[in-house]
This record gives C-alpha cells, sequence and structure tokens, in this order.
C-alpha cells in the first residue's frame, strides 16, 4: 500500500489552477523525484502535502487513511515533514537549539518541571541523534557560522528528531557544492534504508536519475508521467517536462578564441573581509577578444568576492583592473556600465533587479541615464514602455502584464529580463555570474546560447559559475578558483576529473593549456 | 574625594530608570519590534504613581495604579502595532505626545505645576545597608539607594536568565530572527511581541515610578526628559545584549551624573553641561558603528 497519496488534488488562487487533478503515490521506503520546470506548480503540491497551503479539492491519504492538515505542526504530527530550499533557521542559535525549536526539553525539580531548558541534556539528544543517522556536525556550533550544506543538514535532522517517516526536500541541491551533494545523497539513501520514505523535489536531472527509485513529472499543474528511474533517461525526462526535444548541453563550436587582444585584465588583486582576513590572493586574469572564459570551483572559495569586486560593490587592497585599456580599479558599477561592462549578478533579487518595481523600470535599472530613455532627468515612460516591449520579444520573456512588477516572473523570466537589459545595451565585456541558477532547462539553453552568439560577435565573457558542467561547455579557457586564489587553468577539453582535483585544492603540475 | 563619591552614587541614581529602560525595552528589540514607545510609557508610570499616591495617601495604590496603566498602554501598542500592523514609530510616536498632553491637562485641573506629597520625604524610601555603607566608595556604590534600584540592578541577571535560559527568551528570539520560522514550529508570534511589549511596558512603570515617586516624591511634566531614548540608543550600542546594553545604560548613567556634579560648580555656566549626556549618546554610537564597519571593504555596508 502507498505510504502517501494524492487523489485528484487540485488547487486554485483565483482563476489560476495551479494544480489540477494530481495524482500521485509513493510507496513506503523509496525516493521519489518530483521533476517540472519552474512555474510547473511542484511548490504548490508540496506545500499541500505538509499542510501549508489548504487543498481548493481533492484528498491526501496516509496509508490509506484520509488526512486533513491545518498547519505544518499537524503534517509533522502524521509524519511528514518538510525541508525547504531557504532553511527556517535562526542563525543566532546554536545548532541542537535549532534542532529543538519548539520541543525544548525542561529541567526538572524535585519531580516536577521548572522552567529553565536542561542544556546539557539537550545536547546529549542531539549527539545521540547524529550519532543515529551518520551525520557530521557539531551541535554546538552557532548556525551563522556553518556552511549551507550543514544548514541543511540541521534542517534535515530537526524533521528526524521529530520523528518523520515521509521527509520532502524542495529543490535541496540548489545551494550546494558538488561535495556536499554527494553527501545529501548519501545521507539520503541511508535515510531510506532506515525506513524513511523521501520526496525530493528538484529540476536537476542528473541527480534524479542517480539518486531516485521512481520520477513524476508535472507540467503546467498535471501529472504528466510517472516512471521507474532506471526506464527512463535523462532526455526523456527533460522532454516531458518541457514538452519538446531540448539541448541539454550546448556545444560550444565555432569559436575563434584569438589569443590576440586583451579586453579584459584583473592584476594582482587582493582584498580583506570585515575581520582584515585577507580573502582574495593576488588574482590574476585576461580575457581576450571573442573569448568566454570561465571561472571554476566550489562555491564560497571567494567567488562572491571577486564578483563584488569587479562590477564595483567592493574596493581592492592591492591590484589593478583593466577594462580595454581603461583603468576600473575601484569604479562604481555606474562607470563600469559606461566604459562598456556588462554585468549579469549573482543573486538577482539582491543585486539586479527590484523586486516591488516594474517590468519596464527594471529593463532600464543602471542604464537609466542613457540619452534615450532620460531627457534632462526626466523619464520618458512611452520610450521605457517600448523598450521593454521589445526586450520581451526578442528574449521571449514569457510575462503575463508586461507592465506589472517584475516579481511575477519565473526565476527563468526574471534572468532574461536582466540578460536582455545588459545585452541590449551592446557592452564589450560581460561578467556573467551564476548566470543559469534557478532557472528552467528551456530558459538554460536560450541564455547559453545568447552568451555564445555575444562570443562570436568577437566580444568577451568573464564566466562565473559553480555549475561545472556549464563551465565546461561554454568556455574557452578555464580557471579555477580555490580559497581565494587562482590554483590553475585548463583547456574545456581536459576531462572533467582534472577539474575537479583542481577544485579540491590539487596542483596539477604539467598542464597542457 | 566626596565629589567621586557623589558621583559614583549619582551613577547609580541616574543609570536606574535607563537601565529599567533597557532591560524592558530589549524583548521588544529581540522580538524586532522597535518600541519608541519606551518614554511614554515611562512617563506616565512617574505620572500614575504620584497621581494616585497624591490622591489616596496610599504608596503601594500608587505603585500599582502605576504598573497597571502602563501595561494597559503596553497592550494598546501591542494591538495597533502587532495585531493591526500599524507603524511602530507612528504608534510609538502617539503615545509619546499624549501621555504628556494628558498629564498635562490633569495639571491644569489641579491648577498647579507639579505634584508632590507633603506627607512624605525623599530619605523614606532610601535603603541603607549596616556595613557596607560605611566602607567609603563602596558604600557610596552599594547603600543608600530606592528599592527599585536594587531590583534594576538584580534584574539584569534575572533578564539574562530569562532570555538565554528559557523557552519563552528563545522563541521572542526566533520570532524577531526568523518569523517564518517562527510560524513553521506553530508558534504564536504575535503572542510573544505582546508579551516581550508587555514585558517593556513592566519595566518601564518600575523606571517612571523611581523617576517620580521613589527619587524626588514630586512629579512634573515631561521630567522623563528623553531617557527612554538614551534607553533606546544603549539597546542598540548592545545589540539587544542584556549585560552589554546594560553597561551602557550605565555610562550613560555616569554621564548625567557628571554633568550634574560639574554643573554644581559650574554657576550660570550649570546648563551647558547638562548637554554632557546627550554628547556622550551621540559619540558612543559613532564610535560603536565605526568600530562596527572598521574593516569594511564592501561598499553601502552590505
Amino acid at each position: 500500500m502507498s505510504i502517501i497519496q494524492t487523489v485528484d488534488l487540485t488547487k486554485k488562487f483565483d482563476a489560476f489552477v495551479a494544480n489540477d487533478k494530481i495524482n500521485i503515490s509513493v510507496e513506503p521506503q523509496e525516493i521519489k523525484c518530483i521533476v517540472g520546470e519552474n512555474g510547473a506548480g511542484k511548490s504548490t503540491l508540496m506545500n499541500m502535502l505538509y499542510g501549508a497551503l489548504r487543498p481548493s479539492s481533492g484528498k491526501i491519504l496516509i496509508e490509506g487513511k484520509e488526512v486533513v492538515f491545518k498547519s505544518p505542526t499537524d503534517a509533522i504530527r502524521h509524519g511528514i515533514g518538510m525541508v525547504h530550499q531557504h532553511f527556517k533557521l535562526v542563525p543566532s542559535l546554536t545548532v541542537y537549539e535549532n534542532i529543538l525549536l519548539g520541543s525544548e526539553i525542561n529541567k526538572t525539580w524535585k519531580g516536577r518541571k521548572s522552567p529553565f531548558i536542561d542544556r546539557d541534556a539537550e545536547i546529549q539528544r542531539v549527539r545521540d541523534l547524529i550519532e543515529q543517522y551518520h551525520f557530521q556536525i557539531d551541535p554546538l556550533e552557532k548556525v551563522e557560522n556553518i556552511s549551507v550544506g550543514l544548514c541543511q543538514q540541521v534542517e534535515i535532522l530537526k524533521m528526524l528528531y521529530r520523528n518523520v517517516r515521509i521527509l520532502i526536500l524542495d529543490e535541496p541541491t540548489a545551494v550546494l557544492t558538488p561535495q556536499e551533494v554527494d553527501r545529501l545523497m548519501d545521507n539520503l539513501k541511508e535515510l531510506r534504508n532506515n525506513g524513511k520514505t523521501i520526496i525530493v523535489i528538484t529540476h536537476k536531472l542528473r541527480e534524479v536519475m542517480e539518486l531516485s527509485d521512481s520520477v513524476t513529472v508535472i507540467k503546467q499543474g498535471k501529472v504528466i508521467g510517472n516512471v521507474a528511474t532506471c526506464e527512463t533517461s535523462e532526455q526523456e525526462l527533460a522532454q516531458m517536462m518541457v514538452g519538446r526535444d531540448v539541448v541539454l548541453t550546448v556545444s560550444n563550436e565555432n569559436g575563434t578564441p584569438c589569443g590576440c587582444e586583451v579586453a579584459y585584465s584583473v592584476k594582482d588583486v587582493c582584498t580583506v573581509n570585515g575581520e582584515q582576513k585577507e580573502i582574495l590572493h593576488d588574482i590574476s586574469l585576461e580575457v581576450h577578444k571573442g573569448e568566454i572564459l570561465g571561472i571554476a570551483g566550489v562555491e564560497g572559495n571567494g567567488q562572491s568576492e571577486l564578483i563584488k569586486v569587479l562590477t564595483g560593490l567592493m574596493t581592492v587592497t592591492k591590484g589593478k583592473v583593466t577594462l580595454c585599456g581603461s583603468d576600473v580599479t575601484n569604479a562604481w558599477p555606474d562607470e563600469l556600465r559606461k566604459k562598456g561592462l556588462g554585468i549579469i549578478p549573482e543573486d538577482r533579487y539582491a543585486q539586479g533587479l527590484c523586486r516591488d518595481m516594474t517590468i519596464p523600470e527594471n529593463c532600464i535599472a543602471g542604464y537609466f541615464g542613457n540619452h534615450e530613455v532620460c531627457k534632462s532627468g526626466v523619464l520618458h515612460g512611452r520610450t521605457i514602455r517600448r523598450l521593454a516591449d521589445s526586450y520581451i520579444e526578442k528574449y521571449d520573456i514569457r510575462v503575463a502584464d508586461p507592465e506589472g512588477e517584475i516579481s511575477q516572473l519565473s526565476g527563468g523570466n526574471a534572468q532574461k529580463v536582466i540578460i536582455a537589459r545588459e545585452l541590449e545595451n551592446h557592452p564589450k565585456v560581460m561578467i556573467a555570474c551564476q548566470p543559469t541558477r534557478g532557472v528552467d532547462i528551456g530558459s538554460i539553453e536560450f541564455i547559453h546560447k545568447q552568451l555564445l552568439k555575444f562570443r562570436n560577435e568577437g566580444y568577451s565573457v568573464l564566466l562565473i559559475s559553480s555549475e561545472l558542467t556549464e563551465i565546461m561547455s561554454l568556455s574557452d579557457r578555464i580557471a579555477v578558483m580555490y580559497k581565494g586564489a587562482i590554483i590553475g587553468e585548463a583547456d574545456p577539453s581536459v576531462p572533467v576529473e582534472e577539474i575537479g582535483l583542481l577544485m579540491a585544492g590539487a596542483k596539477v603540475k604539467e598542464r597542457t593549456a | 574625594m566626596n565629589f567621586l563619591g557623589n558621583i559614583l552614587y549619582d551613577s547609580v541614581y541616574h543609570a536606574t530608570p535607563i537601565l529599567l529602560c533597557v532591560l524592558g525595552g530589549i524583548f521588544a528589540y529581540k522580538a524586532n519590534v522597535l518600541n519608541i514607545a519606551l518614554e511614554g510609557m515611562m512617563l506616565a508610570g512617574a505620572f500614575v504613581s504620584m497621581l494616585v499616591s497624591y490622591l489616596t495617601g496610599n504608596i503601594a495604590l500608587g505603585y500599582l495604579a502605576a504598573i497597571a496603566v502602563c501595561l494597559l498602554i503596553g497592550l494598546i501598542f501591542s494591538f495597533m502595532t502587532v495585531t493591526y500592523k500599524g507603524n511602530v514609530i507612528v504608534v510609538g510616536l502617539a503615545i509619546n505626545m499624549v501621555v504628556p498632553a494628558i498629564a498635562g491637562f490633569v495639571l491644569q485641573y489641579m491648577e498647579s505645576a507639579n505634584i508632590r506629597l507633603t506627607w512624605k520625604d525623599v530619605s523614606d524610601f532610601k535603603i541603607h545597608i549596616p556595613v557596607i555603607d560605611k566602607i567609603p566608595i563602596l558604600g557610596d556604590i552599594l547603600s543608600g539607594h530606592t528599592p527599585i534600584t536594587y531590583l534594576s540592578f538584580i534584574g539584569i541577571f534575572f533578564i539574562w536568565l530569562l532570555m538565554y535560559r528559557t523557552k519563552f527568551g528563545i522563541y521572542v528570539r526566533v520570532v524577531g530572527e526568523n518569523e517564518d520560522a517562527a510560524r513553521n514550529l506553530g508558534l504564536n508570534t504575535n503572542k510573544y511581541r505582546y508579551l516581550a511589549i508587555l514585558l517593556g511596558a513592566f519595566c518601564c512603570s518600575l523606571a517612571g515610578i523611581n523617576l517620580a515617586l521613589e527619587r524626588m516624591v514630586l512629579f512634573t511634566n515631561n521630567m522623563t526628559a528623553g531617557r527612554g531614548f538614551i534607553a533606546i540608543a544603549a539597546i542598540y550600542c548592545g545589540q539587544g545584549d542584556p549585560v552589554s546594553s546594560a553597561l551602557y545604560a550605565i555610562v550613560f548613567g555616569a554621564a548625567r551624573a557628571l554633568a550634574v556634579n560639574m554643573g554644581l560648580y559650574a554657576g550660570p555656566a550649570a546648563a551647558l553641561f547638562d548637554v554632557i549626556p546627550y554628547v556622550v549618546m551621540g559619540i558612543v554610537l559613532t564610535i560603536v558603528s565605526m568600530l562596527k564597519y572598521r574593516n569594511q571593504k564592501v561598499r553601502g555596508f552590505h
């Protein structure tokens, strides 16, 4: 019998049907992946399964019995726990305090409960739990000091402590480094072998193939197909998700890497963090005309700081940055843009777009000084709207209301607004940071093609990404970052293992660059 | 010698109301509610304690009435800002303005510039600790204070205990830091905000009683003179940690003690020294944030 089953589960938001008669069933002790593009309705489904949303109609059955969840706490009581994509942890509390949050153990005094918390007992319980499931984490560490991978372990432990039988994970690998992803998969498989049922929402097909026992594909709020993982392939799943054939990795052909002119150079750049510790050590890079230079590396090895320095959000302590022959060290972002640098920022809503502003307004963000949209300090509304309409058409941005707020867009479409804005202002060099993070497969293909087209027109791209496949398939040369320094350079034709070694910090003595 | 003793005694004396406001404001701060109504609540505590004592001739009733009125104000503040999501600054400001207005009206009605109790003397409230009283310096610091003064300093420890060693403290911090996490746990976030604000109101009522009834047996309108705001500054400097925020409160108390004692020798220029606490506050706030962002290379401190 299925441990959890939905019968015609439907959720409507006004007229919009987010989930349309979803029927899925999950067997005990299996890992079920639910895949679908962004906006397909996966999150809505999960939110109903763990009690954050009430279904409009339909039933949820647990071991054949119908249940109605009023709140997430209700779901936990029925043995369903959820690990969210954005962690619900409290940074200033320790790991053990976070795990026991809401079910603290009080000291007893002469057989009666006292108001004070029994820290020793709490720590011991958490240690036991960590031991039982073979996690590796220090319960006394504060959450603000631990890595994202460990934060996720804390979230999982939080659910395990509450004795859930069914664990739902929403995009669990989105923020993890490749090593952490491997760890997570091992952990999840072990949990399954220990009798837990696991549901994973994702759109990373490689992980689906490696991790799951069965897959359900959702498209536009409907179940498109149920397949056993061993009977399908990445290609087939991608096709089901998008509804057409997709190129999973665009091929980097027609590249004309001429080793001639340097368009962008970074020389001996260093900077320090708030504690005066050096976090970038003598970074030197050269991007030639008509070339994509990829920077690979496990996240957290200084890429974010390098991006900040190169895009004018942080200053250097030493070194020089040159753009097309002019010195742009410590220049502010607007100066950089004027001098011909396009910026696709790392976090699109933190640095790239303003969530509460409209699509046309976001289409001129950073370029509102341009003569055609702004005459004598007054913005020209009609021109801006026309500009936005042309972007929407040219870059195939799917919008419901072209003049509405940008936050209505899915990740992929919001990213396309940034790509359109930056490319249409004709930069000479583009700094593309995580250009396809949180973007659906269809848009990934589109964005990659746009970057290659830009390169083929003779311009340069500095691509910084933690997706190794993206770096490998787009770049003409690859530099690898490790602990705030460029540890080595490689040709994209070298085997993945070699770059993997560099990413892990192993210096390669002989290189064929 | 006596000058130093006076300054030390006065430091404790002047730190008390600020300290109480700090202890009360900390929980609201941690619950992510900026309670600028500390000032108004303190003034209400001062006014009601004196008014009720004056009318009934009973000090204990004065204490109780002040506490009750402050809790009521706290309840109104929470109702408007937590339940109905009103802007905390606007509501806080309204409370800060309405309290002196009401007090002013009552004083006018009584045809008096102030309320004083003729049958009670300041020294009645002072507790002299036998042996310690005779030790120089230490006696100046520790002895001869009012009950609420002692309570406020012991309060630092209790508030610390409440914040770090009980469920209530943890939950208030969770509500303030990650409301989403709190809701996911099934915590009633509004309840913890209410409790945090009410705790603040309670402490402010004590501060008001201390200021008017215990210290001077006198109420004049606007006698709180910005102490509630100084407390907010202390909370921010100490980032809501009970011990460090309390230390800042004592620093600001000491600054006022210095101002008062130096003013005694300054003749006509005495009023000039009154600015000392405020200048010290400005300087301390600037230095604290300078130290915090000293080495930051990120533009806009982000």
